[in-house]
Order: C-alpha cells, then sequence, then structure tokens
C-alpha cells in the first residue's frame, strides 16, 4: 500500500513537471492572433476617453478614428461580431479593471435581438482561449463552466485545442480591424440585391433571456457607480425602426443613461448603397451614422461638460 | 457524479483513503463506507431518486431472507414475483408508463375511440435499469437456490449501491459480487495500478473518442435533412465509435475503480467491432446485460432448445426486451428486432457459435475471409445504430432514404474540414491500439509491460496529455439514460 501510494504521487510530480512543458504552447498563442483587442485590455493599454463597445453593429456601424478627430477626444472602438451582452459586461469590467476609466462609453444595442435568444449572438469564448495564460482570462473561463478550478496549477487543464494551432492568423476581407478598433466594410454582402425593406416590428418581452437582461441591468450600474456616462445607441437596420424594442429598452434604461436613436427620418438609411446587408452598414453608412454619435456628445459636451 | 468530472476526481482519492487507511480493520466498516459513498455518489445527481435505490434494497433484502426458511413453493414464488413486480414497477413507472400510455391513446384513436389520459411528468431515475436488474438477480439467484441469501444488510446494500457500477454496469450477478462484500480486502499493488491504467483507457474513450465522435454525430443527426447520403453515413459512424467510446469507456472506469478497492467486476466489452458475425459481436457488447438476459429470460423460455420456430420465437423476445430495456422508443424495438434479424441465419444454420476465440489470434493481420466477415459485421451494426441514435421511426426512416439516395455518392460535407479529419484520425488511431490490444482485458494493459518505467510512464503522461488536449464537449454518458 505504502509503496502504491509512493508511486502515485511520484508519478503526479513526474506529470506536474512534464504538464508545464506545455506552457510554451500558451505563451506563443496570443502572439499569432491578429485581434489583440482584448491582450491589449488585459494588459491596461486601452486607456481612452470613450469607448465604443458592441457587437458586429458595433464594430461596423461606428467608426471610432471619426469620434477622434471631430470632437479631439481619444476613442476605441472594442465591438466584437457575433458576441452579445454578457460578453459586452465582461469587456467593461475589463476595460476599468486594468485601464484608466473612459469618461464615455458607447453602447451599441442589437435591435431586436440584444436580450432576446439568438445563436449568432453569444459570449465570445473563442476570444478568451488564446489568452489563457492571463489569470485574469482563466478564471472568467472558470467561472464561465469553461475550465475547472485544476487549471489554476495544471496548464495541460488551462490549454485548449485551439492554443495548439501554430499558424499566424490573419484578417478576412470581413474582419480588418482599423487601429481605432472600428471594423467597417467597403462593399456590399453578396447576393446582397435579394433583401427588402420591412416594415414589419415585432418584440416579444416575454421571450427574453433573464440572464443578458440581468447583464444590461449591471452593464448600465457599473457605469453609474464608476461615474461613466452612457450612451446606449440604436443604429440603423434596412428596416423601419423597432419602436417596441425601444420602448423595452427605455423601460429598462437608468434615468442618467442617454439613448441615441439614429435618424428615423434620414433617406439614407432606406437606401441599400450605404449598408453590407440587412443589418449592417456599410463604410459610407457608418460616416453619416457616426457623424449622428459625434453631434449628440458634442451637445452633451456642450451642456454638460461630460467629455 | 460524473466519472469524468473533477467532483470525482476529488471524491475517488478521498474515498481510497478512507478505505484503506481509516476503515480498514473491520469489513463491516468499509462496507458501510461504501454505502456511505455510494449514496453520496448517486446524490449528488439527485438525492430524491436514492429512496428508490433504498426501498428496492429493502425489499430485495426482505425478500431474500424469506425465501431462506420458505419451503412451501407456492409462497416461495409469491416471494419471487414481489421482488419482481416492485423492481419491474418501478422500471414501468418511471421508463415505460408515458410511452405505453401514448400508444394505447394512438391505438385506441386508430380504432375510432378517442381517450384522454394524462402522462406523467416524471424524470427517468439515472441507472434505474441498471440497479433494479441487479438486484433482481439477487432473489431470482436464491429462489432458484444458487445462492445463499445474506443476512449481512450492509454488505447488500453495498452490493446493490457499488458506486462504481451503480449508474451504468456492469449489471453484476449476486452470486458474482456479493461473496466479495463478505471477504476480508487485502490490497493489492499489481491490482490497483491496472485498475488506475484501465480508469486511464476508460476516461481517453470517452474523452477523446466519444465526445468528440458525439459532437459531428449530433449535428448530423440533428439536422439529417441537410446532409448528404454520404455524410450521413459519417453520422452513423461516429455515432457507431460514440456509443462504443462513451459506453465501453464507462465500463472501464468502473471496472478500474472497483478494482482500487479490491473488488472485481465482470467485463462488460471484448472488443465488439472486431466480431465475425452478429453472434460474436453479442458475446462481446454490453456483455453483463446479454448473458443477463440469456440467463434469466432466454434459457427460462427454453433457450435454443426445442423446435426451429421456438427457437426463433425466443431468439426475437430476447432481442426485442432488450431493445426495449434501452428506452421507452419503437426506434430501440425495432433495433433489437433489427439484430435478431441478425442473428437468425446463424441460429438456423446453427453457426451461432462457431467464432467463439478472438480474430487472428496471435497474429497482426486478419485473413481476407476474417476481413470480410468483419467488415460485414460492423456494417450491419453501424446500420442498426442508425435506429437506436434516431430520433424517432419517422428520422430513421428518413435518414436511412437519404443514404440510399443519389446523394450517396457526392463527397461528404465535412470533408476538408480540419476538425473532422482530426476525429477521423483520432478513431484510426484508436482502432489501431484497441486491435493490437484485442487479446488483452483491455486495450492498454499491456502497452509497454516490458519498458523501463521511465518511458512507461511516459506513454502514460501522452496519454493524459492528448485527454486534456483533445477534450471534446463534455457530453453525459449515454447509457445514464437507461
Amino acid at each position: 500500500m505504502t509503496q502504491f501510494i509512493k508511486k502515485v504521487i511520484l508519478f503526479i510530480i513526474a506529470f506536474f513537471i512534464f504538464d508545464k512543458i506545455f506552457y510554451i504552447f500558451l505563451f506563443i498563442s496570443p502572439k499569432l492572433e491578429v485581434d489583440k483587442r482584448l491582450e491589449y485590455l488585459v494588459n491596461g493599454k486601452i486607456n481612452k476617453d470613450v469607448v465604443i463597445i458592441g457587437s458586429s453593429r458595433g464594430a461596423r456601424d461606428v467608426i471610432a478614428k471619426q469620434i477622434e478627430d471631430s470632437i479631439n477626444v481619444s476613442a476605441y472602438n472594442l465591438s466584437y461580431p457575433g458576441s452579445d451582452i454578457e460578453f459586452h459586461e465582461f469587456l467593461l469590467k475589463t476595460l476599468i479593471k486594468y485601464n484608466s476609466k473612459p469618461k464615455a462609453v458607447i453602447l451599441v444595442l442589437d435591435d431586436s435581438s440584444e436580450l432576446l435568444p439568438d445563436e449568432t449572438i453569444n459570449f465570445r469564448l473563442d476570444r478568451l482561449y488564446p489568452l489563457a495564460r492571463y489569470n485574469y482570462i482563466n478564471n472568467e473561463m472558470i467561472k464561465r463552466g469553461e475550465k475547472n478550478f485544476s487549471s489554476r496549477f495544471l496548464v495541460l487543464s488551462r490549454i485548449n485545442k485551439r492554443n495548439f494551432d501554430m499558424s499566424q492568423k490573419y484578417f478576412t476581407h470581413l474582419d480588418s480591424i482599423k487601429d481605432c478598433g472600428s471594423m467597417p466594410i467597403s462593399f456590399q454582402r453578396e447576393g446582397s440585391k435579394e433583401f427588402e425593406y420591412s416594415n414589419v416590428s415585432v418584440y416579444d418581452e416575454t421571450l427574453e433571456v433573464p440572464v443578458k437582461v440581468e447583464s444590461f441591468l449591471s452593464f448600465q450600474q457599473i457605469c453609474i457607480d464608476n461615474d461613466i456616462k452612457l450612451y446606449l445607441v440604436f443604429p440603423p437596420n434596412y428596416k423601419a425602426h423597432n419602436q417596441l424594442f425601444e420602448n423595452r429598452i427605455r423601460k429598462l434604461a437608468q434615468p442618467n443613461v442617454s439613448l441615441l436613436i439614429h435618424d428615423t427620418i434620414n433617406e439614407s438609411y432606406r437606401n441599400q448603397m450605404f449598408y453590407y446587408d440587412e443589418l449592417h452598414l456599410k463604410n459610407n453608412g457608418a460616416v453619416i451614422f457616426t457623424n449622428e454619435i459625434i453631434d449628440m456628445l458634442k451637445s452633451e459636451k456642450s451642456k454638460r461638460k461630460v467629455l | 457524479m460524473l466519472f469524468n468530472s473533477i467532483d470525482f476526481a476529488i471524491f475517488l482519492p478521498i474515498v481510497f483513503v478512507l478505505f484503506w487507511f481509516v476503515f480498514e480493520k473491520k469489513l463491516k466498516y468499509q462496507n458501510l463506507l461504501i454505502v456511505a459513498a455510494s449514496y453520496l455518489f448517486y446524490g449528488w445527481w439527485d438525492w430524491r431518486f436514492l429512496s428508490l435505490i433504498l426501498f428496492s434494497t429493502l425489499v430485495d433484502f426482505s425478500v431474500g431472507l424469506s425465501l431462506k426458511n420458505e419451503k412451501n413453493t407456492f409462497k416461495r414464488k409469491l416471494f419471487l414475483w414481489i421482488s419482481i413486480i416492485v423492481n419491474l414497477g418501478f422500471l414501468g413507472l418511471f421508463k415505460y408508463y408515458n410511452f405505453f400510455l401514448d400508444n394505447f391513446i394512438d391505438a385506441f384513436l386508430f380504432f375510432g375511440t378517442e381517450i384522454k389520459a394524462s402522462s406523467l411528468n416524471i424524470i427517468l431515475p439515472v441507472g434505474i435499469s441498471f440497479y433494479t436488474f441487479q438486484t433482481m438477480s439477487y432473489t431470482i439467484d436464491v429462489y432458484r437456490k444458487k445462492l445463499e441469501p445474506t443476512s449481512d444488510f450492509i454488505a447488500f446494500t453495498a452490493f446493490v449501491s457499488f458506486f462504481p457500477q451503480l449508474v451504468a454496469g456492469p449489471i453484476e450477478r449476486a452470486t458474482h459480487l456479493l461473496p466479495q462484500f463478505y471477504t476480508k480486502r487485502i490490497f493489492d499493488y499489481s491490482k490497483a495500478v491496472d485498475g488506475m491504467r484501465q480508469i486511464l483507457w476508460g476516461l481517453f474513450k470517452k474523452i477523446v473518442i466519444a465526445d468528440n465522435c458525439a459532437e459531428y454525430a449530433n449535428i448530423i443527426f440533428n439536422n439529417s435533412t441537410d446532409y448528404s447520403g454520404s455524410t450521413l453515413i459519417l453520422g452513423a459512424l461516429f455515432f457507431t465509435f460514440q456509443i462504443y467510446g462513451d459506453f465501453s469507456g464507462y465500463s472501464d472506469i468502473a471496472i478500474g475503480t472497483a478494482r482500487l478497492f479490491g473488488f472485481d467486476l465482470m467485463r462488460n466489452f471484448a472488443f465488439p467491432y472486431f466480431s465475425r458475425d452478429i453472434a460474436e459481436f453479442w458475446r462481446r457488447w454490453h456483455i453483463s446485460l446479454s448473458t443477463w438476459f440469456r440467463d434469466y429470460l432466454y434459457i427460462p423460455l427454453g433457450g435454443s432448445r426445442g423446435t426451429i420456430a421456438l427457437k426463433i420465437r425466443n431468439t426475437f423476445i430476447i432481442f426485442i426486451v432488450s431493445g426495449f430495456w434501452h428506452g421507452a422508443n419503437w426506434t430501440f424495438i425495432i433495433w433489437g428486432a433489427l439484430n435478431a434479424l441478425y442473428f437468425l441465419p446463424l441460429l438456423i444454420s446453427n453457426k451461432n457459435r462457431t467464432n467463439l476465440d478472438v480474430i487472428a489470434q496471435g497474429k497482426y493481420l486478419p485473413g481476407i475471409k476474417e476481413f470480410f466477415l468483419m467488415l460485414i459485421t460492423f456494417s450491419l451494426t453501424v446500420f442498426a445504430w442508425i435506429f437506436f441514435r434516431a430520433n424517432d421511426l419517422n428520422h430513421a426512416i428518413s435518414y436511412i432514404s437519404e443514404i440510399f439516395s443519389s446523394s450517396l455518392f457526392s463527397v461528404p460535407n465535412f470533408i476538408g474540414n480540419g476538425k473532422v479529419l482530426i476525429v477521423i484520425m483520432q478513431i484510426g488511431l484508436f482502432v489501431i491500439i484497441e486491435w493490437f490490444g484485442r487479446e488483452r482485458q483491455y486495450a492498454i494493459s499491456h502497452l509497454g509491460y516490458k519498458m523501463k518505467r521511465p518511458f512507461r510512464w511516459a506513454i502514460y503522461f501522452i496519454i493524459i496529455a492528448v485527454i486534456f488536449i483533445m477534450t471534446g464537449e463534455e457530453q453525459q454518458f449515454i447509457y445514464f439514460q437507461f
């Protein structure tokens, strides 16, 4: 029995040493990534006045550089295509934890799937895997049940199949990130001629995902607690503005949170030429919409000296 | 508690240390610890259903004791039926009630009568089919006077709830396992090491093979109308390896865990996909269930004695009941019937016991004939698994129809997907390891046996690393639902 226990302990120690060889993969993995925004965030390199957070709509429809140039503030776009409000909340927490607090945060809403079940937007765990060497990131994965506590001391438990992909990642024509973090697109989706302007607006509050609603409320609360001005932004879609969704957001919005609804009578937003597809603007459309945000920020700046 | 969870990784060493260092003085204390650990293990999933296990234990223990002193044949039969009715009653209520109800409603509707009845909104207790069969084996063996009934309640409770095999087998016979709770256990170093190795291999099968195959089997089966016939074949193949890795992996972990505590559990899988005919497949697949049905159903029905018609009847009964045991769905019944059909030619031609040895024993490769026989048996098995995996009969039929359409000759949808190719390579490597270990209890039991410790350990390290690295999306063990 004693011999068995001794062997088991020896085996565990030897394995513990062997396990550390794999640290090399954790170390190399972030270097191969092309989107380094999250790593910048964890390393405290996003110290900006205005930060834009959202999903693909935030990434495509808002150009941070244009804001910087227009109102003389620093701005950065932290929007991730395919991300949901839970991921946005995580980004905001990380931003505050490791960087100087922004003066304003622009949360670009997904009309109308922000709080509804939607398979196309989720917590972007795939963005966290390459950064597993950071304890903060690993702890977040543990919190989300993606990893267990053994990942705190075992590299193999912390590592993911993705960390073994030793190829350098490159931008695709859809995912090119500008220095300001925005990802505008200059072309239309293939087969885009098929999409039609829709006047139908529906919103069913009963379908909302409680966790998403909780995150949405928490997102606002974090901004309030940290004295960050929050703007909830409704970007245009190639369809009529959804008043039901707006009403729901108004109901959930805290009193000192500002809402910006795109100019619903602007004819450009009814023109396909300004869209990549039904849900995302092309760069020419993004310029128009970013100007609306700039106007709002300017007005806020003069009124309340927010920025 | 799942074997492939961190909870179990903590639970097992604690129980092991308590078993061998704290409770080692008295057998009764060790048995008591096993009962406590087993109830904790099961209660981790849902403590409410512990009462079912306890009730089943109490009934069979009492029936056993009553049978001990009873000479009257009628009363003996009565006691036996009490046990069978209680155990099958639980199964019937939790597993089959809604199935029978729905089918009765449909049948009446077919004849123009609408009946209204509400189905039960109940969850199926994990492992109920396993422990009820295990306790029934005790009562039946006592009734048949093959086993002395026990008067040690703790030992009997430990036998019924023994945590390594409580929720998914192997379904132990009382004649084999119960006496092991009476005898003093002496720690056996080589047995414990072997147990650890078998646990390792079981984890590999479950986490690397089954869970990775499950990812694509689920995608293909759940969206079967979107895929070509060739892709559907790929889906069926993925499921074939998923179910084998999942269930035989569980059995390996169960047997290995039991060995750590000085117990021997029966073998449950013997490389079934290397079988040359269906009869051999069924001697190698889920052995504890097949032999249970053989001993307690097939032989009492007359077995292979009597007329051909009787033999055919018995074969269909055992296969259909076996299918139905897996779940309350027509797909399982058809799966069982299909296997009976496969078995029939062998039975009629009296060739069902021709392949009793291991294929290509002592050789590296099988002969051409053996290879083709193995390929045919494997293909038949893959085909039958489609029914097993399908959501319902319509799904199975549409799945099979699409396979036999012109799209069968197209390139499968997933070829070119790097991740799928990695899974296919994993399966290939796994089959090779299994092939070279097919004459052993489990594939890696002698892997690196003659090597020096550092090299042997290096192999284990690599297997553990692969388990960590290739971890697929965690899936519950398939057989938990049975």
